[in-house]
């Protein structure tokens, strides 16, 4: 588990206004691991996970991703940096006016030379692994929602990130769907060596997927460790969470 | 980071793959293969591969498959099978794409569409036309001071730009008369002129071409955002007629805004062949000023009045039309608003021309 750090984020503060949202986050995230950030609505989950990508500007603080600092203005290796990074989006975020296929190609055609026969053939790959291969041609106002996020997810793999980020996966999706989407997220850990970065809050996921948990709660860290610590913490909000979900 | 070497050995039927096999270092690799014969590579060892990712699992099946047909992998470490495994492309197939269709079947396409379309305009325009009838007298079924409000967005707003544009039109179409009409001792004629095209055709046809290309996208863009969002279906079901409560007001604040952009329309075209007349061509303000007077009649401002409710009727269907057909996300709201102002700018002239025949005669 001690392995190396791949995000460190040390002393983080993001405000909206007036409003504190992030309030002076220390946190490290570990090669290989799936980390669950969890925490009611409103905690600051997706913030954070914006502002380690930098979506959101910060007010204070460090981010260091793959040990480098993450400097906005030096645009090659925000690039460099982002090339070895996936990220899905709550909602997908495919480009709607193309199909499947070009979607998934954007990031092969922009960043490598790769020659459109291979592009073709890492995409029925990487559809097929999601099942989405028969729905290649189709735009993606055509899909289902789990559909579209399962698109999602290959675009998000398709340069074999070693960091993946994933906002609320399974969010809207059946158990069943959702159940393969997570297994699909281990398999790719496994496969292709990743760290994951999961924001969600449904437990059975979490209980699937998670190495290890952060809780937020207004904006700061509540907890920070696997799932069995988590439950016998003796912190009541995040005891609470756990027991919400139990019958 | 990358491994940077990436290298290629050959030894009797032998390929030897070493350093990564990624991404960034196949099409390199592919280069260098393209020199090699194929029939003379049996084997391909990979031992010496470091990295391996899904693009390196897509080249070598590649590979496989065309360049070395018959050729087999030697020396896969266990990682390097597992990577296999995962990537192999052997048991997914892309569908192939269905074809565009031919020109022909396009045009049959959409001339049998075109019957679609027209019931479905037909349908929406008796329906806008009932339920602003309805909508004169009663205030049901639509928010409290939204017609207010439409008139608001779709005239006040639009004053400035067409008392503008109309006033240069006036100014240019005066300048150009003029040139002509002097050589014959007939300045004051160019009164006439202005007073009777600016009342009779361009300042309703100006103005409903503003009025399209401003509100007419307005409505067809925010229709069809309210369309693929399903607030249209969200307003069904809470027993609310989308007619009612989004098209009806557009429509009477629309017949109530476009007379007066039209009035508006008129004077300040007519003002601006006024300054014309007096400073370029050395008539009185007087004499000017009468000779408009004397030529427009009653029937004058009749048919621009008529033809200007008739445009806005125009905007507001075709507006709506577009807006409810809206599918998909952004894109279609986009594709929709473009055919809308289009469209209509398109019905506004070619019924105007029609109009023009009808008075003729």
């Amino acid at each position: 588990m001690n392995s190396e750090p791949v995000i460190e984020i040390r002393g983080l503060v993001t405000r909206f206004g007036e409003r504190t949202i992030l309030d002076d986050i220390d946190l490290d995230f570990f090669k290989n691991d799936v980390t669950v950030i969890l925490g009611g609505s409103g905690s600051g989950k997706t913030t954070l996970l914006k502002s380690i990508l930098g979506l959101v500007n910060s007010d204070a603080g460090d981010i260091r991703l793959f040990g480098q600092e993450f400097n906005l203005e030096d645009e090659a290796s925000v690039n460099a940096t982002l090339q070895r990074i996936g990220v899905l989006f709550q909602n997908g975020a495919l480009l709607n006016s193309i199909s499947v296929l070009e979607n998934f190609a954007i990031p092969l055609e922009q960043h490598t030379k790769l020659d459109q026969s291979l592009i073709k053939q890492m995409a029925s790959v990487k559809l097929g692994m999601v099942g989405l291969a028969q729905a290649a041609h189709q735009l993606p106002s055509e899909l289902s929602g789990g559909m579209r996020k399962r698109a999602a997810l290959a675009r998000a793999i398709a340069l074999d990130p070693e960091l993946l980020f994933c906002d609320e996966p399974s969010a809207g999706l059946d158990p069943i769907t959702s159940a393969a989407l997570d297994d699909l997220i281990l398999t790719l850990r496994d496969q292709l060596q990743m760290s994951i970065v999961v924001v969600t809050h449904e437990l059975a996921s979490i209980h699937r997927i998670a190495d290890r948990i952060v809780f937020l709660e207004k904006g700061k860290i509540l907890f920070h460790g696997s799932v069995p610590e988590a439950k016998s913490c003796g912190i009541e909000v995040v005891e609470n969470f756990f027991q919400a979900g139990t019958f | 980071m990358q491994p940077a070497i990436e290298q290629i050995r050959r030894e009797a039927a032998s390929l030897f793959l070493e350093g990564g096999l990624t991404h960034d270092t196949i099409p390199g690799i592919a280069k260098q293969l393209k020199k090699i014969a194929a029939l003379d590579v049996e084997i391909i060892d990979i031992s010496g591969v470091t990295k391996l990712d899904s693009a390196g699992v897509g080249f070598l099946d590649q590979l496989l498959e065309h360049q070395f047909h018959g050729a087999s992998l030697t020396h896969v470490s266990e990682k390097q099978q597992q990577a296999l495994d995962a990537f192999s492309s052997k048991h997914h197939q892309l569908p192939v794409a269905h074809s565009d269709s031919g020109i022909f079947e396009k045009i049959g396409g959409s001339v049998y569409s075109l019957r679609h379309t027209i019931s479905e305009l037909v349908l929406l325009v008796s329906e806008i036309t009932f339920w602003s009838a309805v909508g004169i007298f009663n205030s049901n079924g639509r928010r409290k001071g939204s017609v207010f409000q439409q008139i608001l967005l779709i005239g006040s707003n639009a004053v400035g730009i067409i008392a503008l544009l109309s006033f240069v039109l006036g100014l240019i179409l005066a300048l150009q008369s003029a040139a002509q009409l002097r050589q014959f001792g007939a300045s004051i004629y160019v009164a006439d002129l202005i007073a009777i095209s600016m009342v009779r055709e361009m300042g309703p046809m100006m103005t409903a071409i503003i009025i399209a290309g401003r509100s007419g996208s307005a409505f067809a863009a925010e229709i069809s955002s309210m369309k693929v969002s399903e607030e249209i279906d969200a307003l069904r079901m809470m027993a609310v007629n989308p007619i009612r409560y989004i098209v009806v007001p557009k429509f009477l604040a629309i017949t109530i805004s476009m007379p007066l952009l039209v009035t508006l329309s008129m004077v300040l075209g007519i003002f601006g062949g006024f300054i014309i007349g007096v400073s370029y061509l050395d008539l009185t303000p007087v004499s000017y000023i009468n000779e408009t007077l004397s030529i427009l009649t009653l029937e004058d401002l009749m048919v621009g009045f008529s033809k200007s409710i008739f445009f806005a009727g125009v905007i507001v269907v075709i507006g709506s039309y577009y807006g409810f057909k809206a599918e998909g996300g952004a894109e279609g709201v986009g594709r929709v608003t473009t055919s809308a102002v289009v469209a209509s700018i398109f019905a506004v002239i070619f019924l105007d021309a029609i109009f023009s025949l009808i008075y003729m005669v």
